[in-house]
């Protein structure tokens, strides 16, 4: 009786042994994403772990021409002039800062105490005590704190970023480093790096815009080729290339040149990372080839590209009535992708100088209210031509001041870049006093227009960043503000 | 010694002794000679009669559902010629990328090689077979329980109802259900056997390798571990007695065994984090049998029935009601009510514990014995049970192939003749082996398995019944199309299909408006299905 108990007993023991042996073993042989897995089923909490991201910089897609046939000097200065970050301090849209920020990069300083250097737009971006300044309490910040990093406010929410990713894109673009601070509200010490990787777990392959999360992978995580994001699936350039082919080119931001963009961009990283199989760097070279044949055959006679291109012949056949401010987009898009695009993806060349011709004149034209009014879309306009001059707007415009000093408004500092250019570059004294009635006209304006890109208004006008101020924080980390946590 | 023996047998039959007359016949004749195992009772041949007949019908009579099982084969053939488990979603472009447990691998690759031995013979005998053998078991247990035909065909009655709507189609479930069914004869069983001890771990090892319904079976296990526990308690009025009692030590060890045998699968643990977060995968929520249970639905009235019946059959009954049973039928049955699809694991329950106790009250009410003696064994029955075997057998489709075969006839032919459900899309897809769509097609997520399966090689369906696997913004889309809301059309350029295969029963509607569209034209409409194909279409620039 008693052996038989004891029997028991070890049976008992041993089947407890055999348990807690085999479940700790199981959990020792799960792959890490396989553990958090089950981590996360078993407690309920969100757990991930980013793919190390190995650079601190992020990469550069250099420009492949300088080509002054394209844009002069002179013509750059004006543009540049026309596109500088003039922008009011009250409810200053993350949309616009961002734009100005890729096209005029981080380490942008000018001599207009009016115009917000790098380090200002920057700031704004990412530190949330700036913002509150520019916005007061009553916004939702434009960061929040996530158990998985530090989340961008995206959507046409007021105060938030536009698109998805677009902000960390552009502060890729513009040449922000990982360590750099964000801070968000709840989480004050924070960096660039969480942003990343907060980027990463939501990012979803089939979300309607992936053009910006493409970039800012493909500057950041290269040449590592795969990862996993927080729905655990496996991502890796390939897809995101396809995803930028995928469906009608109709589709996509800015009539569909984002993709085009992002794809180009893809493509010079693989040149030098390999980060696409041969199959699909064929693809989008096909793709992109195809581009350039839609290209050759619907400019129009005075050089622009329509907005409604995917359409091919029948957009030059049967022109579709949009507003004008729409062939800029395509026009700007088109010249900013083909500056980084080898020579083989390129239209003829004298469709280049047609199309840069027509956005040059556009582009100078225009008051400065006009392209305040369209900021996002004229932005790219500048860096499409920084680039054709192999150049950075901020690198060529502190070349350009240092030859033309800025002279205080009421002198004649335009009109000397303007006859330098040789163009009308319209000088409005609005575009640094707008009055209530213009910022309310500009708003009407832009509420009917489709894309989502093109909320481009501003609420106020004034210039209230001052030199001094820029001066001092150009190179120094940004003081965080004191903001009350329920803010 | 045989032979000697014999010899003595013939020398008294042609030596008679004084007792014997030839004109009365010797009883001994008929004596059984066949040894006690190998007897049955007579109500044994009826009851196989009774499984033989639900097999024929869930064999010859039910066609191959349209939907998943296509999929489980083609998972299947990809095993097989692959020899590997992917690690992401293999078939569905969309998909590409997402983790894919595969938690019914072994089930697939048995169907696809059963398959390229008899064809699709193969798939409704192993269905057949799963759906017999588990109303089989149930049935034999609530005999055992109740020594009542009539509430063993009770019990039998009322399982199917509940179960029926979940017996339709094809999938792996079905080993889940029969693997279900033996633990729960098991359990009902009066004596432990210590072949337990082998059985269930063996089971649990397979189960976990077919589908992912083992952790119901763990579950299962849980529930008449506690509600062994908390009747000890009860009665005792102890807790000591919880580390002293033989029964739920057993079962204990059991569950224990059980869920370590089912680590033994490809996946090891991560098996159980997907299987336990499966169910909140959000675009389940559009799938029908994975909404909430209800009255309307055929089976929502059937398990209303059977949950009056077990009420009344509680209310009545002489027996001890006990814990487990209450905690399994109401654990499984919230489950089922949450999800209509777990109904398929209340409906044994029902059916066996209203049968074990509506037997016991009606022993009561005839005052009868609570344990009547057996019934009488033959081995004559057990021959009449297998002859029965062998006629349904030959009266299935495999049993057809067979013959064929063993005759040397080419098979195909009769295989063909295995019906398919009338919403198969056969037509469309012999259209589309002739007529190669390029790029994604666009199809709905019943027709995506059979087009994976049979349609032309590499075809890109946009989903396909793994909705499990399709990425949510991608399901919303589809949902958005098949339902025609808002900007469908544009989605479908946004997507860059070209080409569009659908069917006339649900999607009339939108058969009509690409019918009146301009952009695109009809290629193909024939047993109520339709082939469309953008008039000009977008270039397919990827394979995504």
């Amino acid at each position: 009786m008693k052996k038989q108990k004891s029997s028991k007993l070890t049976g008992f023991v041993a089947v407890q042994i055999v348990t807690c042996v085999a479940f700790g073993g199981g959990w020792l042989a799960l792959a890490p994403a396989q553990a958090e897995r089950f981590e996360e089923v078993i407690t309920g909490e969100v757990k991930f772990t980013p793919p190390k991201i190995e650079r601190t910089e992020p990469l550069v897609i250099k420009p492949l021409y300088d080509d002054p046939e394209v844009v002069s000097d002179e013509e750059l200065a004006a543009v540049l002039l026309q596109v500088q970050p003039r922008f009011p301090a009250d409810k200053l849209k993350p949309n616009h800062v961002e734009h100005a920020l890729r096209t005029w990069h981080v380490d942008a300083e000018f001599q207009d105490p009016a115009v917000m250097s790098g380090t200002d737009m920057r700031d704004l971006l990412l530190d949330h005590g700036r913002f509150l300044l520019s916005w007061g309490p009553d916004i939702q910040p434009l960061l929040e704190d996530r158990p998985t990093g530090v989340y961008v406010r995206w959507g046409h929410d007021t105060g938030a970023s536009v698109h998805h990713d677009h902000t960390l894109a552009c502060l890729s673009e513009a040449g922000v480093p990982l360590d750099q601070p964000v801070r968000s509200p709840g989480r004050p010490n924070g960096t660039l790096k969480q942003m990343i990787e907060q980027a990463i777990y939501d990012f979803d392959l089939d979300e309607r815009e992936t053009e910006w999360s493409a970039m800012g992978f493909g500057l950041w995580l290269s040449p590592q080729k795969e990862w996993i994001n927080g729905q655990r699936r496996k991502l890796n350039f390939d897809m995101i290339a396809r995803r930028q082919m995928r469906g009608h080119k109709t589709y996509g931001v800015c009539g569909g040149t984002h993709r085009v963009y992002s794809l180009m961009s893809l493509v010079r990283l693989d040149d030098e990372f390999d980060i696409l199989s041969d199959e699909v760097r064929a693809e989008a070279m096909t793709y992109l080839g195809s581009v350039r044949d839609i290209l050759m055959v619907t400019q129009h006679e005075d050089g622009h590209w329509p907005y409604n291109w995917p359409d091919g012949v029948a957009a030059l056949e049967h022109p579709e009535d949009y507003d004008a401010y729409k062939d800029v987009i395509a026009t700007g898009h088109h010249l900013e992708w083909l500056a980084i695009a080898p020579e083989e993806l390129h239209p003829p060349r004298e469709m280049i100088l047609k199309a840069a011709d027509w956005i040059i004149e556009n582009t100078t034209s225009k008051t400065k209210a006009e392209i305040l009014s369209n900021y996002t879309f004229y932005s790219h306009v500048g860096n499409a031509l920084s680039l054709w001059r192999n150049t950075r707007a901020s690198v060529f415009w502190k070349q350009w001041e240092a030859e033309h000093p800025f002279q205080a408004e009421g002198s004649d500092e335009v009109a000397v870049n303007d006859k330098a250019a040789g163009t009308n570059a319209a000088t409005d004294p609005a575009a640094t006093d707008l009055t209530a009635t213009d910022v309310e006209d500009s708003a009407d304006a832009d509420s009917s227009k489709e894309s989502a890109e093109s909320s481009t208004t501003t609420d106020e006008a004034s210039p209230s960043v001052s030199k001094e101020s820029t001066e001092e924080e150009a190179d120094a980390e940004p003081q965080p503000l004191i903001v009350p946590l329920e803010l | 010694m045989s032979t000697s023996v014999t010899e003595t047998e013939l020398n008294a039959a042609e030596t008679p002794d004084s007792d014997y007359d030839p004109s009365v016949a010797d009883v001994n004749m008929l004596e059984d000679k066949l040894p006690e195992w190998f007897r049955t009772p007579a109500i044994g041949a009826g009851f196989t009669f009774l499984i033989g007949l639900t097999y024929f019908f869930f064999d010859r009579l039910q066609p191959i559902t349209h939907t998943d099982v296509w999929g489980h084969l083609t998972y299947g053939r990809l095993l097989w010629e692959t020899g590997t488990l992917p690690s992401t979603e293999p078939l569905m472009p969309l998909s590409y990328g997402v983790p894919f447990v595969n938690s019914a691998w072994l089930s697939q690759l048995i169907a696809y090689a059963g398959y390229l031995v008899v064809g699709n013979a193969a798939i409704t005998f192993l269905f057949a077979f799963c759906v017999a053998a588990t109303l089989g078991v149930l049935t034999r247990r609530v005999y055992n329980r109740t020594h009542s035909a009539m509430f063993a065909l009770g019990g039998f009655a009322l399982t199917m109802w509940v179960e029926y709507q979940q017996l339709i189609v094809q999938r792996p479930q079905i080993v889940g259900l029969l693997f279900y069914a033996v633990l729960l004869s098991i359990l009902l069983r009066r004596e432990w056997s210590s072949k337990n001890w082998a059985v269930v771990p063996v089971m649990f090892a397979l189960w976990a390798n077919m589908h992912g319904s083992f952790i119901v079976g763990l579950g299962l296990l849980g529930c008449f571990v506690i509600g062994r526990g908390v009747d000890l308690v009860r009665r005792t009025g102890k807790v000591e007695i919880l580390f002293r009692d033989n029964k739920l030590r057993r079962l204990v060890l059991l569950t224990e065994l059980g869920a370590v045998a089912a680590l033994l699968n490809p996946y090891g643990l991560s098996l159980y984090s997907e299987v336990l977060s499966f169910g909140n995968n959000p675009n389940l929520q559009s799938i029908i049998e994975w909404q909430s249970l209800q009255i309307r639905m055929a089976q929502g009235q059937a398990a209303a029935i059977a949950g009056l019946v077990l009420f009344l059959v509680y209310r009545i009954s002489p027996r001890r009601v006990s814990t487990a049973e209450v905690l399994a039928l109401a654990v499984f049955g919230a489950a089922a009510l949450w999800t209509s699809r777990m109904i398929v694991w209340w409906g044994p329950l029902a059916g066996c514990f209203a049968a074990i106790h509506a037997g016991a009250a009606w022993r009561q009410w005839q005052g009868g014995a609570v344990s009547p003696e057996p019934a009488p064994r033959a081995s004559l029955w057990t021959i009449v049970m297998m002859g029965i075997v062998f006629i349904f057998f030959e009266l299935s489709h495999l049993g057809t192939v067979t013959l064929a075969m063993a005759a040397g006839k080419d098979i195909e032919k009769i295989t063909d003749r295995v019906p398919l459900s009338r919403l198969t899309p056969v037509a469309a897809t012999e259209y589309l082996k002739e007529h190669p769509p390029e790029g994604l097609v666009f199809c709905t997520y019943e027709w995506g398995d059979y087009l994976l399966w049979a349609g032309p090689k590499d075809m890109k369906v946009f989903v396909a019944s793994h909705c499990h696997l399709v990425p949510k913004d991608v399901w919303d889309d589809y949902m958005g199309i098949v339902q025609m809301q808002g900007s469908w059309l544009a989605m479908l350029k946004r997507y860059g299909i070209n080409t569009v295969v659908i069917d006339e029963e649900y999607r009339e509607p939108m058969i009509m408006r690409l019918y009146e569209d301009k952009d695109w034209k009809m290629l193909f409409r024939q047993d109520g299905q339709a082939i469309f194909q953008r008039v000009n279409p977008i270039e397919i620039d990827s394979k995504s």
